[in-house]
């Protein structure tokens, strides 16, 4: 993974005594919180319901064990012995106090990690396919890429102050992991159609989320490689001067991109990459490759294929164990070797946090089972990406030990949830508990399984963090005159097929919305042509009426 | 009409605190000072916005006094003033 050389370290260094100053400043009551405000933002420091909110970038999702370690110490002496992914591959502390924000950051830095720019009106992380380096249907490595913009982005004067928030993903497999389509700009790393063998980017812009959600609008069949960080300029160049400042509601690129037209928007950029294409800005190779060779492959040993052992487990009499193979295990691109996906959405928790415990324990087996790296997911899941097939009932058994087993990743339970109205301060309705209702109702394993692939993400407002309208079923809290209630939508992937739900009906009370799920899901399972048939799919189909019809049957 | 409260986040560690009658701060709602009084109501935040090396972003919330114990009239104030989320946190 990308070691920091001496400059990155100065400038964190520097960042944390620079905030530490801040941060003494405010506590004396020397400067006030307007003043106070856009310096702890740019830190990550939010003030959320009940305490401040650190968040801390993990760039593109990956830790190495030393870092994993830093963020459960961290969990464990400023905070309350836990932490939550985000959706964005970072994570979050929910309750640290003013005069530790310092210390923390310094804690962070001796660990090569820091909270720049997690907040505020710029760049943000740059997320990647958690599967990176290991998926077998991998073209290229994206995460080379994703730090070669990470160091362009970090600090970028000219785009220190944008219209909004910038998020960029990256993949470089054919099955999207990384919901690129759903980004400002997404990047998927393609061959050059007209010179095999020679690799680029295709330029898709315009996605997201929130109150306007949008499909990303393709700018560019191939960006050849090297001209990667100029095309990002010109990009960003057109948003920070044509993007709308005066509504923040309509400040994202997608609203831009719409509102030109997608050929006018081209057009300018590549008007304006014009002047900048053969700049200082061009990517060398031998600048790519080194920075490539900070990830280059560990040393595998040569084993034979582990594929049908797998395949055997996972249909194995230990059905505990083989129901966790099946749903949390991926196959490796290395002969032997498989992927582990831990999942942190154990029935009943809420999704996306993680003790401090157990943070140290899934380090341990990183180091003992694996590289010593392990990847956050957006899906606020981990993965250990280099694990011994051979080892793989040793590791389920210390998951288990860990609480870290529960055999759902991809499934109807594994859901992505925003920390909604528990702990955010923009929230109109929850999240969690609505989360943790829907886990509990399933709780037979065999239906979970015969469900099969299948995506549940709630959002606690039209912000849309828990990336309802991408979930094969979405929910969304609104508040209607005090009382939560519930928006249902169906048929959003976040995929390849990137789609967008749709609204199947009036919202749901909050006692009623589980049951709604429940409905979707019997209705779904009684209907399917086959096993082979997945959610999305069936959905496709046959459209929303027949789930209207058994959920609205008697209003 | 609904009677209010004048309530913010404590700078030192974000947790919610609302103003008493003598304009400092309690980290108990039912003991924040309950108004009807709009002039009132207009200086205690005047207070609070010159002491912000206590409170944050201080504002005012609806309460509904019931045998004079206040409670929030949102769920959103409920869910602050009840000290943490509604659900169990990971241990
Ligand atoms: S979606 Fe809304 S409620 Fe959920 S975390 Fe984002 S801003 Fe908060």
């Amino acid at each position: 993974m990308y070691r920091y050389d001496a400059h990155d370290q100065q400038l964190v260094n520097e960042r944390v005594a620079q905030f530490r100053d801040q941060v003494r400043r405010r506590l004396s009551g020397e400067i006030s919180e307007n003043e106070f405000k856009p310096l702890r933002l740019q830190n990550g420091l939010y003030m959320q319901l009940h305490a401040y909110m650190l968040r801390v970038a993990i760039p593109y999702g990956l830790l190495s064990t030393a870092q994993l370690r830093a963020l459960a110490l961290i969990a464990r002496r400023y905070d309350r012995g836990y932490a939550h992914w985000s959706t964005r591959q970072n994570v979050q502390y929910n309750w640290p106090k003013l005069e530790d924000v310092p210390d923390i950051l310094a804690e962070l830095a001796a660990v090569e990690m820091h909270a720049i720019q997690t907040s505020g009106n710029c760049i943000r992380n740059t997320t990647a396919d958690h599967l990176a380096g290991v998926a077998r249907d991998e073209l290229e490595d994206p995460r080379p890429y994703c730090e070669i913009i990470r160091q362009w982005s970090t600090f970028h004067p000219e785009f220190a102050f944008l219209p909004r928030k910038f998020k960029i993903a990256v993949t470089g497999s054919s099955s999207d992991r990384a919901a690129v389509r759903v980004h400002d700009i997404g990047l998927r790393i393609v061959e050059d159609p007209d010179g095999p063998g020679a690799r680029g980017f295709e330029i898709l812009v315009g996605g997201g989320l929130g109150r306007t959600p949008r499909i990303a609008r393709r700018v560019r069949d191939f960006l050849p490689r090297r001209h990667l960080l100029s095309y990002l300029e010109a990009i960003l160049r057109v948003y920070n001067q044509y993007g709308r400042r005066d509504n923040k509601y309509k400040a994202r690129i997608k609203i831009l991109v719409d509102a030109l037209g997608v050929d006018e928007f081209r057009r300018q950029v590549e008007e304006e990459w014009e002047h900048i294409r053969d700049s200082a800005l061009e990517l060398t190779d031998e600048e790519l490759a080194r920075v490539s060779g900070f990830f280059a492959s560990p040393a595998y040993e040569a084993l034979e294929s582990s594929d049908a052992m797998i395949q055997g487990w996972a249909l194995g009499s230990d059905r505990a164990f083989g129901r966790w193979v099946a749903a949390n295990t991926r196959l490796h691109k290395q002969p032997g070797y498989s992927v582990v996906m831990i999942s942190c959405k154990a029935r009943g928790k809420a999704p996306g946090d993680i003790t401090a415990d157990q943070m140290d324990g899934v380090a341990e087996i990183a180091d003992a089972h694996g590289f010593g790296q392990v990847v956050v997911t957006h899906e606020q899941n981990l993965v250990l990406p280099d694990i011994k097939s051979s080892e793989l009932h040793a590791v389920w058994r210390k998951l288990e030990a860990l609480e870290l087993a529960e055999p759902n990743v991809g499934r109807a339970t594994d859901i992505i949830a925003c920390p909604g109205l528990d702990y955010c301060n923009l929230a109109n309705a929850r999240s969690i508990p609505v989360a943790q209702e829907i886990s509990e109702s399933i709780d037979d394993y065999d239906y979970l399984h015969d469900l099969g692939e299948l995506t549940l993400n709630i959002s606690g407002c039209i912000n849309a963090c828990g990336h309802h309208h991408v979930g094969n079923i979405g929910i969304l809290g609104i508040d209607k005159q005090g009382e939560e209630f519930y928006q249902l939508m169906l048929g959003g992937d976040a995929g390849e097929d990137a789609a967008l739900g749709k609204i199947v009906g009036p919202a749901f009370q909050r006692d009623a919305i589980a049951g709604a799920v429940r409905t979707v899901l019997d209705l779904y399972l009684a209907r399917r042509e086959s096993a082979d048939e997945r959610f999305v799919d069936y959905y496709r189909r046959v459209g929303a009426k027949p789930f209207k019809e058994l959920l609205y049957a008697r209003s | 009409m609904t009677q209010q409260m004048v309530t913010g986040a404590a700078t030192a560690d974000g947790r919610p605190i609302y103003m008493k009658r003598d304009h400092t701060w309690t980290d108990r709602l039912a003991d924040g000072h309950v108004t009807l009084d709009q002039d009132e109501l207009a200086r205690m935040l005047q207070s609070a916005r010159g002491d912000e090396f206590v409170v944050c972003d201080p504002y005012v919330i609806e309460v509904l006094v019931d045998r004079a114990r206040p409670q929030p009239a949102s769920l959103r104030e409920k869910i602050r003033a009840s000290g943490g989320p509604t659900i169990a946190i990971a241990s």
